[in-house]
């Protein structure tokens, strides 16, 4: 009898009712998880004469409650969260330690010049000069301390590049593996609800790294993209990324994609944005690169000047003056890929000309070009003589006639040269002899102050690349990242405050609330209740019947 | 408009952590004592507050180099005063000997007297300060400046430069003089030293016998004059010497006055105002009180309890 029928579709009905209702119950804490409605419908009626009778309910869909639209958004808030924190993180850091009264250079700069003055005032006194080189090899400590501060976060941020990138490569993974299930299970008509949670999981998580941009393919499969348009995963398929030295940079890590025919991975880095790898690799650029180099370039002006003006001089015992500082080599690196095994001998030739870039020196296969990265403009060099294979440029002098050995340099090869990248830490005091300090302009005066007079003037002359003091310089390279500390705490706290938002935009549409669920279950345990009434009554109708034809 | 469990939960956390955070910002200011704990909260007023410490310790090192100069300076004004004092005897041994009364073991009693001030005013031209410098010896400061020649008389072998301090950042101040300028090449006596005038006067008092009363008056008029004109020259050098000390002195005072000066600007960029800062703490303090209670209450709301 139909009314068997209808209560026990009402009964299986609202059966599955209460597990969807108890799913979402034991749900409600689950990351990414989007609740789940069941959509009930009619079914077909019945044609009974002039009226058409109610055959009971079905299930139409179990829906899953969730928006494309405000997941995007969330996607796109968790990249930029994740790249304004790092940022933020890293920068403070290096604030910190820059700023720091007992670990800056500023105070180490200010004993130095102090004491120097105390020998110009009292050049005779051996413990005025013996105090002056304490000085000098506390500053050349100092510097060394930065130097080491800054390579010790570059270290930790190309770590984490590293990890990052591999964590990319197991989500790709796992996105194909969903990609597969979630293309079978759909083939049935029905939507796999908790499969698709999963892959919105794996794809937030996959934002917080990097910037991707999604699109959905007809069989239900996604297709994932990187930078400007590199695949990263498509359907069944994951391009693995690489870090590695793709460029002469013997420390920092390129990001690679595999090319296509086989070569070596193609060097994807400039496109990286967003997330955990767009913050590390703008750390890298402004807050490491930028300073690093900079204070470099301080130490090696203020220690070339510092011996020129000793050498004028003369010591305590009449002998013309020598340098005070031992100064560093220049680095120069070759890419991996180079043909030829020698190396150009780069040298500086004038370090007020000299500035905080690096550069990259190539050869076309005809003449040598060399490129500055700070601005990437190319610089021209001149020959000394033409045909020497010497040039000159930016302060710096290259030498390309010692590489002449086998393989010869081929077209195509380039180096990295680092004037100032590794200077703060490649110095050293050349004199332990406080007599050696050359105090007096004439010979055999010792109580002639002059020299170390001019010496003591350096502190106020502009000689950084011409044109700042030396306390001037690094007091705005310590603005610079002061400065850009404040923008990245801006940016993190603003973009919390927008991940935020987006995050309860999805909640929402997708959040388990659990009154709501509460007054469901009572709901669908009524309803199931009264359906089971109804099979009782039918029941009894039917005993009745029975009953009457005995 | 919907909201869920979650929700809920999430947002009255992140307000509490956002409220910590803030509370523990205040806690730091507090206990260091300063309104720029780094460079990041106030990038501008944290190069301002570099620059001033900078020039505090600039300003601190000019005292200092007063502070080794004036001894010096004090030293050699004494010493001159003391070689005035001799060449003032001297005087009035010359003006007696030139009086007629002498008798010529007169003129040797005091011929000897007057070769008794030349070493002492030698002694006192070969001096040497706390250092071991030779305080006359201009920049050759290690060896003395005055020597006996073969033939007997001084010979001024010290430097002609001086040694300059710099007190501030436009002066600087000289802290001797050179043998040279005080002893030697007294003007108006035809090129004599100190030195030369007194021997000369002295060997004439020894052979006095052969000297007429007429020669005699002259040696000694010429003599008071070659020794005026050396008075002279002392005192131009101890009143230079009186006027850089007052140089040091005034400059002294306003190095001493832009050091407070600069100090006081330094706290007001960088030091924390303790008022504010305190109610400032109060109320963060009350604030995450208040949320932590709301969210108590707030959690103990469910359907469940009832059902």
């Amino acid at each position: 009898m139909s009314i068997m029928g209808t209560a026990l579709s009402g009964l299986l009905a609202y059966q599955r009712a209460l597990a969807t209702t108890s799913h979402n119950i034991s749900n409600a804490s689950t990351e990414g998880y989007s609740r789940q409605r069941l959509e009930l419908e009619t079914q077909t009626p019945q044609r009974l004469g002039s009226a058409y009778i109610g055959k009971g309910v079905k299930i139409a869909t179990v829906e899953r409650m969730q928006s494309d639209l405000v997941d995007a958004r969330l996607r796109t808030a968790l990249s930029s969260n994740a790249d304004a924190s790092l940022r933020a993180s890293h920068a403070e850091s290096i604030d910190e330690v820059l700023s720091n009264e007992t670990t800056g250079l500023e105070p180490a700069l200010e004993r130095f010049f102090n004491s120097v003055q105390d020998v110009a005032t009292d050049p005779t006194a051996m413990s005025a000069r013996t105090v002056m080189l304490n000085e000098a090899d506390s500053l050349v400590e100092r510097f060394d301390q930065l130097n080491n501060l800054f390579e010790a976060q570059r270290e930790l941020v190309n770590g984490k590049i590293a990890n990052a990138v591999d964590e990319i490569n197991q989500y790709s993974a796992s996105l194909v593996d969903l990609n597969k299930q979630i293309v079978a299970a759909g083939s049935t008509g029905a939507s796999p609800n908790d499969l698709l949670d999963q892959r919105g999981q794996i794809l937030n998580k996959l934002s917080e790294k990097i910037d991707v941009n999604i699109t959905t393919q007809d069989d239900g499969s996604i297709s994932v993209f990187i930078g400007n348009g590199q695949t990263l995963v498509s359907g069944a398929v994951a391009n693995p990324l690489v870090a590695d030295h793709l460029s002469a940079d013997p420390e920092n890590l390129q990001i690679g994609i595999p090319s296509r025919n086989g070569g070596p991975p193609i060097d994807i880095t400039r496109f990286m944005s967003g997330g955990e790898i767009g913050g590390l690799l703008e750390t890298r650029d402004e807050m490491l690169n930028g300073p690093q180099n900079e204070i470099g370039l301080i130490a090696l002006s203020m220690t070339t000047r510092l011996n020129e003006q000793n050498r004028q001089g003369f010591d305590f015992n009449g002998a013309a003056g020598g340098d005070i500082f031992t100064l560093p080599q220049v680095a120069v690196n070759a890419k991996l890929t180079n043909t030829a095994a020698d190396l150009p001998a780069v040298t500086i030739s004038d370090v007020s000309q000299l500035t905080p870039s690096d550069y990259r020196l190539s050869y076309s296969g005809t003449n040598y070009q060399l490129r500055r990265l700070q601005d990437d403009t190319p610089v021209s060099m001149t020959e000394v003589t033409a045909g020497s294979g010497i040039y000159m440029a930016d302060g710096l002098t290259i030498d390309t006639s010692v590489m002449s050995g086998t393989p010869a340099v081929a077209a195509g090869d380039t180096w990295l040269v680092q004037p100032t990248r590794f200077a703060a830490s490649g110095l050293g005091v050349a004199i332990t002899d406080p007599e050696a300090i050359a105090a007096a302009q004439v010979s055999g005066e010792e109580g002639d102050n002059r020299n170390i007079l001019a010496m003591a003037g350096i502190q106020t002359e502009p000689l950084i690349s011409g044109t700042t003091t030396i306390q001037e310089s690094y007091n705005s390279v310590m603005s610079e990242v002061a400065t850009q500390t404040r923008q990245a705490q801006i940016a993190r706290d603003s973009s919390a405050t927008m991940l935020e938002a987006a995050q309860a935009e999805r909640e929402t549409i997708s959040g388990v609330n659990l009154d709501e669920e509460a007054a469901n279950l009572v709901r669908f345990q009524q309803a199931y209740q009264a359906s089971a009434k109804v099979i009782a009554a039918a029941g009894e109708m039917f005993d009745t019947l029975i009953s009457v034809v005995r | 408009m919907r909201i869920s469990t979650n929700q809920i939960f999430s947002s009255s956390v992140s307000a509490m952590q956002r409220d910590q955070f803030d509370l523990n910002q205040t806690q730091l200011q507090l206990s260091t004592g300063r309104r720029i704990v780094s460079s990041a909260d106030d990038p501008s007023g944290a190069a301002q507050a570099v620059r001033l410490q900078a020039a505090i310790s600039t300003t601190q090192q000019y005292q200092r180099n007063t502070d080794i100069a004036q001894p010096r300076l004090n030293l050699e004004e004494t010493q001159v005063s003391a070689v005035e004092n001799f060449m003032q005897r001297a005087r009035e041994l010359v003006l007696a000997a030139g009086s007629g009364t002498y008798n010529s073991s007169d003129h040797e009693t005091t011929a000897k007297e007057i070769r008794q001030i030349h070493e002492s005013i030698l002694g006192i031209a070969n001096s040497q300060d706390t250092n071991g410098e030779y305080l006359f010896a201009g920049n050759r400061s290690l060896d003395k400046p005055f020597l006996t020649q073969l033939d007997g008389s001084i010979a001024y072998v010290g430097s002609n430069s001086v040694r300059q301090v710099p007190i501030s950042a436009t002066r600087s101040i000289e802290t001797g003089d050179t043998g040279q300028n005080v002893f030697m090449n007294v003007p108006d006596t035809g090129g004599q030293s100190i030195f030369g005038m007194l021997d000369s006067i002295a060997t004439a008092l020894e052979s006095s016998d052969s000297l007429t009363s007429q020669e005699m008056a002259d040696v000694t008029s010429t003599a008071l004059l070659n020794i005026d004109s050396s008075l002279s020259q002392l005192s131009d050098v101890r009143t230079a010497v009186g006027l850089r000390l007052q140089v040091l002195d005034s400059q002294s005072i306003m190095n001493d006055e832009r050091v407070v000066s600069l100090q006081s600007t330094l706290s007001e960029v960088r030091d924390l105002d303790y008022a504010e800062a305190i109610s400032r703490f109060q109320l963060q303090d009350t604030v995450l009180q208040a949320a932590q209670q709301s969210y108590v209450q707030v959690s103990r709301l469910s359907l469940f309890n009832f059902l």
